[in-house]
């Protein structure tokens, strides 16, 4: 049964894939970040077309059942079960202290928040902290590679794919049940509803807004927010400004 | 008297570098000000929550937006190569669209307040004519939101041109995607896109 669903699945991903290869046609300047943007947009677009169609009903659904109070208890059950991935990357990167406090929440949440269901960490202000596998790797030095948008999963690069099956088999969630399963990739989506939205909101290229603040945000992780100042600023813009400001000056807000 | 001449001068450029480590402290007090009237402006209106609908929220915050930010700047640099491609009246119609905009993303996003509070972690001079406010703003249920500013010194003095949340940079998103719809669609297709998201924010 699982094995014809993936079956489902590749072959609807190579029909995709073959459909935007057959529609290059069209200019677009290459991004070095991106150069198969192309690509990467069909399958924006079709994980956008399942997310509309499939996820998002489903998760409205889900949201409508489930009591909030119960729901941030899912969320915390699954924040815990991504613990012993964190401790593991904390230990792979050198990060002994944090590895400390993150098993020490991990101790906590699971004995006295039952398995976790109940943030008891959060309460003794013990820090909740995120690594996975692709951090590590760019702490090894390993280059993110071009960026990537893989079918259902979204936003990625070719370091993070080997990152992924690391993290998966590091996570208790995919060794449970399927109905366990089932609840984590709802609690996910659920989770992400109000990014999305945001998305959709704000952005005139909702393709190219989530490209950006996922390469960003990414390395604002991996870097602990040490990018935000050096890579963050337009220092190279310096001298079109100066030649410019007359004009600048010259222009009204008109408000 | 070679002695004496040595003293004076070395008195002279410690005097100076004192001079200047004064000055660039007196700057990044003036570009942390900035930040703070901005912010504490955009609390006010928060906390004045539902008492105030959308068009009283957005001529609240539209001259401290037009004070602390510079909305022309930042408009020239979003579109980046492409500026020079326009007319006078893109250009004046671009500017005018954005900053309403910004305007209206702020009166948009910024509408309840449920124990808000912003906290200015650090200010740091990058060059002579730019320096970085790290602040947070503080959830007073979840993890701080680290939002950083980079001002410019322009005529009018320190202006914001950059945000930076979580090491997102405003700036850097919005080049991207503005670039990407000129260059795709045109300049008339951006300006649509902006009106589209101006009315949606308003309703």
């Amino acid at each position: 049964m699982n094995s014809r669903l993936i079956f489902r699945v590749i072959s609807l991903v190579g029909i995709l894939l073959l459909t935007a290869c057959a529609s290059s046609g069209r200019e677009l300047e290459v991004n070095a970040q991106d150069p198969h943007e192309e690509l990467n947009r069909s399958i924006y677009a079709f994980n956008d077309g399942v997310d509309t169609y499939v996820a998002s009903p489903l998760v409205t659904g889900y949201q409508w059942i489930l009591p909030d109070l119960l729901e941030s208890a899912v969320t915390n059950f699954f924040n815990n079960l991504k613990e012993p991935k964190t401790i593991l990357n904390d230990g792979l990167q050198g990060k002994e202290q944090q590895a400390g406090v993150d098993f020490e929440r991990f101790l906590i949440n699971t004995l006295l928040g039952f398995g976790g269901l109940i943030n008891v960490a959060s309460y003794a202000d013990i820090e909740y902290h995120e690594e996975d596998f692709d951090q590590t790797l760019a702490v090894w030095g390993v280059p993110r590679g071009e960026y990537l948008v893989l079918p259902l999963l979204g936003p990625s690069a070719y370091r993070t794919i080997p990152g992924e099956i690391v993290d998966a088999f590091c996570s208790p969630a995919n060794y449970a049940i399927w109905p366990i399963q089932l609840l984590g990739i709802f609690n996910a989506r659920s989770n992400a509803t109000q990014s999305l939205n945001f998305i959709n909101e704000v952005a005139v290229d909702p393709y190219v807004f989530m490209r950006t603040s996922y390469l960003q945000w990414r390395d604002y992780q991996i870097t602990e927010g040490e990018n935000a100042s050096d890579d963050l600023l337009i220092l190279d813009m310096e001298e079109i400004f100066d030649e410019e400001e007359e004009e600048l000056e010259m222009l009204e807000i008109g408000l | 008297m070679m002695l004496l001449t040595k003293m004076i001068t070395a008195f002279f450029l410690l005097f100076l570098s004192q001079l200047a480590a004064a000055e660039e402290v007196a700057e990044t007090e003036i570009a942390s000000q900035v930040v703070q009237g901005f912010q504490s402006e955009l609390l006010n209106v928060m906390q004045q929550g539902d008492k105030l609908n959308f068009d009283q929220r957005f001529e609240q915050l539209k001259p401290i937006v037009i004070k602390t930010h510079d909305l022309a700047k930042i408009t020239r640099i979003i579109v980046s190569k492409e500026w020079k491609k326009l007319t006078k009246e893109q250009k004046q119609e671009l500017i005018q669209k954005f900053s309403t905009l910004s305007i209206a993303s702020y009166a948009h996003y910024f509408k309840s307040f449920s124990g808000e509070s912003f906290k200015i972690e650090s200010v740091k001079q990058l060059s002579p004519g730019q320096i970085y406010v790290h602040t947070f703003l503080v959830l007073p249920d979840d993890k701080d939101v680290s939002m950083d500013y980079l001002l410019k010194k322009t005529g009018h003095g320190w202006r914001i041109i950059n945000i930076i949340t979580n090491g997102v940079s405003d700036l850097a998103l919005k080049r991207s995607e503005y670039v990407s719809v000129i260059r795709k669609s045109g300049f008339d297709a951006l300006i649509t896109e902006i009106s589209a998201k101006i009315k949606k924010f308003s309703q």
